[in-house]
């Protein structure tokens, strides 16, 4: 066992874990932070995406240990005060959820791609989510979700 | 994830010490997108992983009169947006960026995607059309290799138990240069090269080829460079013909199999139709980088 220090959605932590624990073993099995999924554990369908310094890492090819000294963002640390964040807003009224297991990690990769350009174009859009792999419904919903959470995000901060 | 033993050594010294104390039994960690999968799959069974704490001198980028130093830790995403990159060396920048998906590029390394030794490692064409030059760290010492002298076969890299690659040395390719890449798959994100090609041209003052350098991915059991595709190009004057004459050299020059991805009928008409479409492209730009 190894003892880690980990800093996710702002909070610290110290868990002892084994050295050879993904970063998404931890976050589900020790933390209770079930929100990031292990879809296919080899990095293509993004269900276990977090943020890592604020950009999209595949958690389930992260050692936990890597994880040491940086931020970790997990779906559960978007919410403030009980209110939503702006893009899972987006993602409710664009009807962008069906099954809702590629959700948290898609709705991630978002926030990074709005971190970074507010005001996207389809195609950055869809470039940012081509590590986010949806089986139920199709990306057309996802991709209006987050153009209208860039939106609503840039009224914020107008406002 | 199978068990192994973590190993934390505080620097590169310590962790070529211990590296080849333990040779085959340990294996390095960079970005962990290739090892953690294999690790999974079983492919490999390491007893140790090796994770360098302090990656002084592994990450980043510095330049110098002679050209560009990649720390062989710099990630994927890192080569993709540097500036002097997307400005010098644009056909490994957008080598870097049709490369796996975001999270990916957010932790793979450069240097593991050489020492990986895919032949379809998508940065490996433009650095080998670029004539870089990779570090290698030992126990006993240092050394530095062409990286064409690198890579020996599918998944084999010209690694001795023990030894770290630490950097990637990229000459500057100076005026007048154009270089291109282009990268088929069926689709474009998550993909794996077809068929990758890089190709880079030097344009003389009197509109002749002075330089061309050919290299070509997903064909060969490594990536490799076509000389005789090149030497058809130097000297003569650029046109058409010329260039279609070259891509029909490179895509004699390939040894494709056929594979899940392609046939190996397939993947040589396409070498030369990708060679043919780089040469313009990179001819083109050569053009806009002409002084005066």
């Amino acid at each position: 066992m190894r003892k880690i220090a980990l800093n996710v959605n702002d909070e610290e932590y110290s868990v002892e874990a084994k050295p050879h624990h993904s970063l998404l073993h931890v976050l589900r099995e020790q933390l209770g932070l079930t929100g990031a999924k292990e879809g296919c554990g080899e990095g293509h369908c993004g269900a276990c995406t977090v943020l890592l310094d604020g950009r999209p890492v595949n958690s389930c090819l992260l050692l936990a240990v890597e994880a040491e000294g940086a931020r970790v963002t997990t779906i559960e640390g978007l919410a403030e005060g009980g209110r939503l964040h702006p893009i899972q807003e987006a993602f409710i009224n664009q009807g962008a959820v069906q099954c809702g297991y590629c959700t948290p990690g898609m709705i991630l990769s978002a926030k990074a791609l709005l971190d970074e350009i507010p005001d996207p174009g389809e195609k950055e859009i869809r470039e940012a989510i081509s590590g986010n792999l949806c089986r139920c419904t199709g990306y057309v919903k996802i991709v209006e979700a987050i153009r209208a959470a860039g939106k609503a995000l840039a009224a914020t901060r107008g406002a | 994830m199978p068990k192994f033993e973590l190993l934390e050594p505080a620097d590169t010294r310590e962790a070529l010490s211990l590296l080849s104390e333990l040779g085959e039994r340990a294996r390095l960690l960079a970005g962990g997108t290739d090892l953690m999968v294999n690790l999974r799959r079983g492919r490999i069974r390491p007893e140790y992983v090796v994770r360098i704490l302090s990656k002084e001198g592994l990450q980043g980028f510095s330049t110098g009169s002679t050209g560009l130093r990649i720390g062989a830790m710099a990630t994927i995403r890192e080569v993709a947006v540097h500036p002097a990159i997307k400005e010098r060396f644009p056909a490994l920048a957008r080598a870097a960026l049709s490369m796996a998906t975001p999270q990916v590029r957010n932790r793979a390394t450069i240097g593991g995607n050489l020492c990986n030794a895919s032949p379809a490692a998508d940065t490996a064409p433009p650095l080998l059309v670029h004539d870089a030059e990779v570090d290698i760290s030992g126990a006993a010492g240092s050394r530095t290799m062409p990286l064409r002298d690198f890579f020996q076969g599918p998944g084999a890299a010209a690694l001795q138990a023990g030894e770290i690659l630490t950097a990637i040395r990229v000459p500057d390719p100076g005026t007048g240069v154009g270089a291109a890449f282009i990268k088929l798959g069926v689709r474009k994100a998550q993909e794996i090269a077809i068929v990758s090609v890089a190709v880079l041209l030097r344009r003389g003052a009197a509109g002749q080829v002075d330089e061309a350098r050919i290299a070509l991915g997903a064909v060969a059991p490594t990536p490799l460079r076509v000389p005789a595709a090149e030497d058809e190009l130097r000297s003569r004057p650029f046109s058409l013909e010329l260039a279609a004459r070259a891509a029909g050299l490179a895509a004699s020059a390939v040894e494709p199999i056929d594979d899940v991805r392609a046939t190996a009928e397939y993947r040589r008409a396409m070498a030369g139709v990708l060679v043919e479409r780089a040469l313009v492209d990179a001819w083109e730009k050569a053009a806009e980088n002409c002084e005066g």
